[in-house]
């Protein structure tokens, strides 16, 4: 009575259960679901011995693993789960279904069971994933789209620029006395600061887009200390006109780093260029290396008002600029960012207690006697 | 009929690529546009007749491969031949393609197999370029084929049927 109760209850939950013979083929036990007895159609005896792996193709992959539970010794696995499968019945009907074999005392069973509900469940969590996926690629292509459509722009941007620079220039070195002058040199100082934004904004497509020669490559060597004292050079006109001073701490010898020197000079350059233009007048700007053990790190520092813990957090994504007449493009920091990541360092803000702001980036010491010293 | 032959036939791709469509236009003579993601495995059957010849060609439709998803290597066991399915709208579906081709030479060794560039219909958008197509030629039996017109379908089987019976 009981093993009968047994059985309709497995029938009902859509299991058959099959015994394997030493033959290889395997008898019914107990009631079979419709489904199976569908399938069934054309065998003349429930209790007819059958190859599950003719019925089922799938099984023919399967059987050998479970052969692993059926011929364990006593304390090994007695139980393996097979993947789902889906079967189309002669109906058309399509039969969502999963395996196991298991090991009950002598006898070696295989457990088919439809299972509609796991199947349905789990098709449409892989299917929204997938799909979210053929989304997202699509919209990665079309951005990449729109990034090359404003390179385009903007370097063709450049080109009248160039010329209006050239003129701006010429009647700027004829010194014109009075308002002209001052009008001239006023345009001349807007057109500067519109280049410089443009390469920034070109600078920023190079590096997000792999733009690299062989001088960029990732084993390219600098020398930071070279970089630093070029830099802080070029800064010092700009720093004294604001009366800034620039103090730089950095060794006596060549220091190394993992870096391709136009970018190194383009970051040390922004951060410079930063702190100066945040510094008040009369204030300081500290540049120091300190040098660890696999890597060297640079800090920047300025006695400014610092940043905003508001805008601390997106200080290096894009277009994560300030406000006020001295933000800039919002792309400086996350050139600076992309291309220290690139070389496998890092960079960072930290406020300091006494106020102003802190930048620093962390660059890998080259291993020694690899990489070229790039030009 | 003279013979009548069972072979196994697995179709790897990459995810959405179309091989569920494939198989469905070929046995069924139907298609959808409303996508379904393969779960696990879908096994159809179809028989071919080459002359004196029968063939049935069981196919093995495995879920695509992708990053929620990795093929089961052990279910190409017993393959007689694969069908590389790719994308020509998505260029690096034929990348996945030539991956798991490389994968499946390795468990079911040198077997027939063709390589048929799904999506034929959308052939303006193909990512693909004339030298990298001839590239491909060199390599496989490429068959271009669109589940959705029927064009191509029949032959790139055919093609592959075909060749396993001459094994």
């Amino acid at each position: 009575m009981e093993t009968s109760i047994a059985s309709s209850i497995l029938a009902s939950l859509e299991k058959v259960v099959l015994e394997r013979q030493p033959d290889g083929t395997f008898l019914q036990r107990g009631s079979a679901p419709d489904w199976y007895s569908r399938m069934l159609r054309g065998v003349l005896r429930a209790n007819t011995p059958i190859r599950v792996e003719c019925m089922f193709p799938f099984l023919s992959v399967f059987l050998p693993e479970a052969e692993a539970v059926w011929q364990a010794e006593s304390g090994g696995l007695t139980r393996l789960d097979s993947d789902l499968w889906c079967e189309t019945a002669e109906s058309g009907e399509e039969l969502p279904l999963a395996a196991t074999a298991l090991l009950v005392g002598p006898c070696r069973l295989l457990v088919i069971t439809r299972c509609d509900e796991l199947f349905h469940e789990r098709r449409l969590v892989l299917q929204r994933a997938r799909e979210l996926r053929i989304t997202h690629d699509a919209l990665a292509r079309e951005i990449e789209q729109k990034d090359i459509l404003m390179h385009c722009i903007v370097h063709d941007l450049a080109n009248p620029l160039q010329t209006i620079l050239g003129v701006l220039s010429s009647l700027d070195e004829r010194h014109p006395p009075g308002e002209d002058g001052d009008m001239i040199a006023l345009a001349l100082d807007a057109a500067l600061r519109q280049r410089r934004m443009i390469r920034e904004i070109l600078s920023v497509f190079a590096s997000e887009h792999g733009d690299l020669d062989t001088t960029h490559e990732e084993t390219a060597i600098s020398d930071l200390r070279a970089g630093i004292l070029r830099v802080v050079a070029e800064h010092e006109l700009t720093a004294r006109g604001r009366n800034v001073r620039i103090e730089r701490d950095v060794p006596p010898l060549p220091s190394l780093v993992v870096a391709d020197e136009p970018r190194l000079l383009r970051v040390l350059a922004n951060l410079l260029d930063n702190a100066v233009r945040h510094s008040p007048v009369g204030g300081h700007v500290r540049v120091r290396v300190r040098e660890e053990d696999t890597s060297v790190e640079v800090s920047v520092e300025d006695e400014g008002p610092g940043v905003p813990p508001s805008l601390a957090t997106r200080l290096f994504q894009r277009f994560g600029r300030g406000i006020g007449p001295e933000a800039g493009t919002g792309l400086g920091l996350y050139f600076c960012r992309i291309t220290v990541e690139r070389w496998g360092g890092s960079i960072g803000y930290a406020a300091p207690p006494e106020g102003g702001a802190r930048f620093w980036f962390r660059l890998r010491k080259p291993p020694s006697s690899t990489g070229t010293l790039a030009a | 009929m003279n013979t009548l032959e069972k072979r196994k036939v697995c179709l790897l791709g990459a995810t959405g690529v179309g091989k569920t469509s494939l198989v469905m236009r070929f046995v069924r003579s139907i298609f959808s546009d409303q996508y379904l993601t393969t779960i696990g495995t879908k096994i159809e059957t179809k028989h071919l007749t080459y002359g004196d010849h029968e063939l049935v060609l069981v196919l093995w439709d495995l879920s695509g491969e992708d990053e929620f998803q990795r093929v089961r290597l052990s279910y190409l066991r017993g393959a007689a031949g694969y069908l590389l399915v790719a994308d020509g709208t998505r260029r690096a579906t034929v990348e996945t393609a030539i991956a798991l081709h490389h994968v499946a030479a390795e468990v079911v060794g040198d077997v027939p197999r063709v390589l048929v560039l799904n999506k034929a219909d959308l052939r303006a958008f193909w990512e693909l370029d004339d030298a990298y197509e001839r590239e491909l030629t060199a390599r496989f039996s490429v068959f271009e084929a669109s589940a959705k017109t029927g064009a191509g379908v029949e032959e790139a089987f055919r093609a592959l049927g075909h060749a396993l019976l001459q094994r």
